[in-house]
Order: C-alpha cells, then sequence, then structure tokens
C-alpha cells in the first residue's frame, strides 16, 4: 500500500511538470505565432507544412495538458504526451544527425537552450513519460488485485 | 478538488512563466560576404552560441525560403571566424 502511495505521487508529479512545459510551450507558440511559422518554414523536414504545423502543435500541446489534468483521461494524457516527446525527440535527433543548417529553436525560454541541450532535455521529458505511464499502469493493476482479492486497502 | 490541485498549479506556473519570460528580441547587424562585398543585416534573430556548425540566418537580398547566409559578427571572414552554433 506504502509503495502505491509513492506510485501515485510520482505519476501527479510527472503529470504536472508535462502539463507546466506543454502549457508554457502551447501558449508560447501561439503568443508568437509569426515567428514560430517562419523558423518551421526554414525546416527542410516539415518547412511544406508551416502553416498547417504552426496551429496543430501548440493545440495538440495544449490538448494533452487538460487530458493530464482530468484524472478520467489522465491515462490518455500520459501516452499522448509520450508520444509526442518520441516525435520531437526525434525531430531534434534527425536535425542534428542529417542537416547542415539548424534554423533557431522554438521560442520562450527554450529559445536560449542549444540544438544539443534541447535533445538532452526532450530525452529527460521523453523517460518522465514513459516512466509515469509505467508507475500509473503497476497502480492501477495493484487497485484491480486489491478489488478483485476483496481485500481493504 | 484536491486531484486538480497540482495541475491547476502547474498552469497557472506556466501562464506565469510565458508571461514574464519572453525574449527581449534584439535586433543585432550581422554581416555575410555576398560575392565580394559584403552586406550587413539587421535581425533579432539569435545566434545562441555554441562550436559546431556556421550560425546562419535568411539572406535578406533573396528572401526565398532556405536561403540561408553564414554570418559575422563582423568584416572578417578569415577561417574561425564565423559564428558558430551547437
Amino acid at each position: 500500500m506504502k509503495n502505491s502511495g509513492i506510485h501515485t505521487w510520482i505519476v501527479e508529479i510527472i503529470a504536472a511538470l508535462l502539463i507546466l512545459l506543454f502549457v508554457y510551450t502551447g501558449i508560447t507558440k501561439l503568443a508568437d505565432q509569426n515567428s514560430f511559422r517562419a523558423v518551421i518554414s526554414r525546416s527542410p523536414l516539415i518547412g511544406q507544412w508551416s502553416t498547417f504545423l504552426s496551429w496543430t502543435l501548440p493545440i495538440i500541446e495544449l490538448s494533452a495538458a487538460v487530458l493530464l489534468l482530468i484524472p478520467k483521461t489522465k491515462k490518455l494524457g500520459l501516452w499522448l504526451s509520450l508520444g509526442l516527446m518520441i516525435v520531437f525527440t526525434g525531430y531534434i535527433g534527425y536535425m542534428l544527425l542529417f542537416t547542415n543548417h539548424l534554423p533557431c529553436s522554438c521560442g520562450g525560454v527554450l529559445q536560449q537552450l542549444t540544438w544539443l541541450q534541447h535533445l538532452e532535455f526532450n530525452i529527460l521529458f521523453t523517460l518522465l513519460s514513459a516512466l509515469s505511464i509505467w508507475f500509473y499502469t503497476k497502480h492501477q493493476r495493484f487497485i484491480a488485485i486489491n478489488r478483485n482479492s476483496r481485500t481493504p486497502v | 478538488m484536491k486531484k486538480y490541485l497540482l495541475g491547476i498549479f502547474a498552469i497557472i506556473l506556466a501562464v506565469g512563466f510565458s508571461a514574464f519570460t519572453t525574449i527581449k528580441k534584439t535586433d543585432t547587424t550581422y554581416h555575410f560576404k555576398n560575392g565580394s562585398e559584403w552586406v550587413e543585416i539587421d535581425s533579432d534573430e539569435v545566434c545562441v552560441p555554441g562550436s559546431l556548425t556556421p550560425c546562419q540566418i535568411d539572406n535578406p537580398e533573396t528572401p526565398a525560403v532556405g536561403d540561408m547566409v553564414t554570418v559575422y559578427l563582423s568584416q572578417n571572414d578569415s577561417p574561425g571566424n564565423e559564428l558558430l552554433r551547437n
């Protein structure tokens, strides 16, 4: 039972960190939408979809934050967060490995990070997302087992 | 309500950060060599310092998408004087 409590707290804290990250980056991108679109348009990989991505990316980030906030949709939010972080990390990794032109980054405080630092930051949050899903699943199994065995928790 | 407390706190923090930590865009004068002539560019693009690749920004002379030029802080294109970024 003690472990289950700790697991719950870990999931809550990681979810809060993800909410903080996605709300911050989502608002920053929407607030300076023109600059964000200009940055994306310089990317050799995704430049042709700059207008579409400049709207959908921040909306998806804010949606993930809302899903993480509501307990019933937290699991979906965690999976969406993991998916987003994998995509973002993959993009940065691809740019670092295969392109000569590295345009300026997304904006806000993260703009001050180098591309390498940004990669490290994203890897950290990807691992945190995966960890929270693991603990969440473990906690859900714990509840199910105890419910089935009719043991008061 | 307790379930939402940490999440709401995170949202308030995020809104606060985004409101108070916008990067001040100041124009910096960069130089690039157009053939044999030096051209100045006033740009608010940030070349975050690093050591790996030359810093490149949009060429204002030919503003097509993807037309990037290597920039320098002064009119000196000696090897090693280009602005580098990670």
